[in-house]
């Protein structure tokens, strides 16, 4: 029996191997030592006393090899908790953590080139820089496979792409991250000839510039017959010459559906093949977007799937920016194809469509539900904002049966006391209405498949009678709340409604703890913009309040508040006591004494980069400034309304911390 | 309460409840695959890679977490935390580096992912915010970069951001 707990025991991880395997070059014997390490390694590595085990066991015999492994193992993990920089720094250590941290470096992190930073003066030279880089490094971009271009210009990609060096680079690159460049549809295409080995492409918010897309859609039709320049693509064109046989993952994150947006599919869609993974984000309702143009970027999409119907595996789609009520119904029209009862299975194993408001109508049975049974590989379904109406709950039945029982789910939500029109959010209703709608949500919301699978929440109180959130949210929840969400959002709307006097913060704190959106909105969203110097909330939000918030989500990125907080003081941004805050106040010395309690400050939450308080009092000084809102590292967007005692150094000091130079926005009101 | 033996690598013998002893998955499986009942507890289960001072640790770590809730299934996506280190873990880990890895070895070997995530974390933490002379300092490790390949990593970080 010892024989065999001996061999057991010695059983490692086969990914360890992995970690040595990656080693690029050896450091010499004696050289880059582990000093800690090899001063108290309590086995002996050469001990040939130690056996090896059965050929059934996968066992290896602890010698120096595997104690190398284990220290491998040991920093690895280590450095699984680093950020990007961190792991530059430990690559510069030696040779041993190099090979070690190249891997997860790698992983981690992309070459970026930038052109410009938002609202600054151009970055001299960014491209002359990197082409002189690529002339003179011996390794190049070689440890990286993506390539980010941020805020690029035409006249810097032209330079870019004419470069020998840089032609040879991207020769590596399987994924390009194109951010807010502005390029023709020319160079586009040029970059297509060139990354020819390109597996992922990643637009967001890239304007193309040709004024004339028919040039390009004119030499598309060279390549590929069938396709008219500037018109429709049929669905039964024929692919003479593939572009990117490679590209299988396609991502587009764009402000709108118009015309560029649907060139861009357009293209994509007849210079690629088998596309395996399509993300698509975008607001497809912008004002500015004609009718026309939203038909036409519809039948593209329709038709992108349909080319891709065997092929694809992940479809994320996220119309979570537009407010049209009924999109989600006209979205799903793209999918009729697919749905047919004479349509083939589909390989898809993983959908998620994220719409504002989901209604669980005859759409939904009629085309999502038999598209969903056709998915028998189905992983993943992630569906959201479901707006519950009781006369179609039943409909959450036939999905639950129309998925394979292995499929995992991510579940968007939406309560409120709203009745179940589809028409109108506005519409007003009988009370008996809306508090059935109101039951609905709040029942389902303790239903186990929710609370374990729910990831958005979207709260909208619409009547007077609804005092707190807590009488949408149940108070009781099983374990430890929603530990999968990570977005909430809680609105009135409507006219000013006095009768709402509370987020019930606490509850919040203990049932998303998780969360790293957090809205919360009391007040008609629009009268802020228009009137920022006028408080319209009636849910206070006190010191208790912001002191909870920060303990308790300590994941937050993105927190906005618009409430009433004439009762905030210093004490609950800056988490410092009274006697303290009042101190600094009248000193103007904004120092701690020693033995001085520090409470919670927003410097804590660590991962916040956006945070917009509308509606605090007069209460608010520099201290808050100074403390409160100051040294909060990834910060990058404050928002702070009626601000009024804050003096113009104090401004001038969060202008100074968060510059806009480095991407930074600072607005306080 | 049934008791396994645990005999570190130089001998000494840990009589433990089999329940604390279960927190190693390594231990664990190993009961599982053999289907050691509990009247073998008078068998002792050697654990060569472990000596008898670290041994006796990570009996005292399980011990004291024998009762905690299973850890959150963790989305890889997200950044790792390094901040919530319980206070009795900090405590606990308030030992020498050699120590300190010691049991990071230990925890890998016995498969204890509590503490073994929480050992790396305070190792990350020890390397947070340092420059790498600070780290090669911290840890005692040589520079064995000429300059041509430090200056040439340097140069090749400066085009490297997190994705």
């Amino acid at each position: 029996m010892f024989r065999k707990l001996n061999s057991l025991l010695r059983r490692i991880d086969p990914d360890l191997l992995d970690v040595v395997g990656v080693e690029e070059d050896q450091a010499p014997p004696g050289v880059g030592q582990f000093s800690i390490f090899h001063s108290f390694w309590p086995i002996k590595r050469d001990d040939p006393s130690i056996s090896v085990g059965t050929a059934t066991d996968v066992v290896i015999p602890v010698d120096s090899k595997n104690g190398d492994i284990l220290e491998a193992k040991a920093f690895v993990i280590c450095f699984s908790f680093l950020g990007v920089n961190d792991l530059k720094c430990c690559r510069l250590v030696c040779r041993k953590w190099r090979s070690i941290v190249n891997p997860i470096l790698k992983q981690a992190s992309c070459v970026a080139i930038h052109g410009e930073i938002a609202g600054s003066l151009f970055k001299d030279g960014a491209v002359e820089k990197c082409i002189k880089y690529l002339k003179n490094s011996v390794s190049k971009f070689s440890l990286w496979t993506t390539l980010r271009l941020m805020n690029m210009k035409e006249s810097q990609v032209k330079v870019l792409l004419a470069s020998r060096d840089f032609q040879i680079a991207v020769k590596s690159i399987l994924e390009l991250q194109m951010i807010k460049c502005e390029i023709s549809w020319t160079s586009l295409l040029k970059i297509m000839r060139q990354f020819i080995n390109l597996q992922v492409f990643y637009d967001k918010k890239t304007i193309y510039t040709d004024s004339e897309s028919s040039v390009v859609m004119s030499s598309l039709a060279l390549w590929n017959s069938g396709s008219k320049p500037d018109g429709p693509i049929e669905t039964n064109f024929v692919k003479k010459d593939i572009l990117l046989e490679d590209l299988k993952c396609l991502k587009i994150f764009k402000p709108d559906s118009g015309k560029n947006t649907t060139d861009l599919i357009k293209i994509l869609t007849v210079t690629t093949v088998d596309v395996e993974e399509i993300h698509l984000k975008l607001d497809p309702q912008q004002k500015l977007v004609s009718v026309k143009d939203a038909f036409e970027f519809e039948r593209h999409i329709n038709i992108m799937f349909i080319l891709n119907a065997q092929s694809l595996r992940k479809l994320y789609i996220d119309m979570m920016d537009t407010d049209h009520i009924e999109y989600f119904n006209e979205f799903l029209k793209c999918f009729r194809d697919w749905a047919t009862p004479s349509s083939p299975p589909l390989a898809l194993e993983e959908l998620v469509l994220k719409f504002k408001y989901i209604w669980l109508s005859r759409s939904f049975e009629n085309i999502l539900l038999p598209l969903i049974a056709k998915c028998g590989h189905l992983k993943v379904l992630g569906i959201g904002l479901i707006s519950f109406k009781p006369e179609s709950a039943h409909l959450l039945t036939s999905l639950s049966e129309a998925v394979p029982s292995e499929c995992a789910y991510e579940f968007g939500i939406c309560v409120s006391d709203h009745v179940s029109s589809s028409n109108s959010v506005t519409s007003s209703h009988s009370a008996e209405c809306s508090f059935d709608a109101r039951t609905l949500g709040s029942n389902l919301l303790k239903a186990p498949m929710f609370q374990k699978h729910m990831t958005d929440l979207l709260v909208g109180i619409f009547h007077d009678d609804v005092k707190e959130v807590c009488d949408l949210i149940p108070r009781e929840i099983e374990g430890r709340g929603f530990r999968k969400t990570v977005d909430v959002c809680i609105f009135t709307n409507g006219p000013y409604r006095p009768n709402f006097t509370s987020f019930n913060i606490k509850q919040l704190a203990f049932l998303f703890s998780n969360v790293t959106n957090l809205e919360i909105i009391d007040g008609p969203y629009e009268n802020y913009f228009e009137d920022l110097f006028k408080t319209t909330s009636s849910a206070f939000i006190d010191d208790e309040d912001i002191q909870m918030i920060i303990k308790c989500m300590q994941r937050l990125k993105k927190l906005i508040i618009f409430a009433n907080m004439e009762t905030l003081t210093d004490t609950g941004i800056t988490g410092l006591p009274h006697s303290v805050c009042y101190r600094m106040r009248t000193t103007r010395i904004y120092r701690l004494e020693p033995n001085e309690i520090q409470g919670q400050r927003f410097q804590h939450l660590k991962h916040l980069k956006y945070l917009s308080l509308r509606g605090i009092g007069t209460s608010l000084t520099d201290v808050s400034a100074y403390w409160g809102f100051s040294h909060v590292k990834n910060l990058r967007t404050l928002i702070v309304s009626h601000f009024k005692k804050l003096t113009p150094e104090a401004r001038e000091y969060l202008d100074e911390m968060y510059p806009q130079s480095h991407g930074c926005f600072v607005a306080i009101l | 309460m049934p008791v396994v033996r645990l005999q570190s690598v130089d001998g000494e013998v840990f009589p433990v409840d089999v329940e604390i002893a279960r927190m190693s998955f390594a231990i664990r499986n190993m009961l599982d695959d053999l289907g050691v009942q509990d009247n073998d507890a008078e068998e002792v289960i050697p654990l060569p890679n472990v000596t008898g001072p670290i041994l006796r640790k990570v009996i005292e770590w399980c011990t004291h977490h024998k009762d905690d809730p299973p850890p959150p299934e963790e989305d890889d996506t997200r950044e790792k935390r390094t901040d919530d280190i319980p206070a009795w873990d900090q405590e606990f880990l308030r030992v020498d580096q050699a120590v300190l890895f010691d049991i990071i070895l230990a925890a890998n070997y016995l498969d204890i992912k509590g503490l073994l995530d929480v050992t790396c974390k305070t190792v990350a933490n020890m390397i947070k915010g340092k420059t790498p002379e600070e780290i090669r300092k911290l840890f005692n490790i040589k520079n064995d970069f000429t300059p041509a390949e430090e200056e040439q990593i340097r140069k090749e970080n400066e085009w490297c951001e997190e994705k």
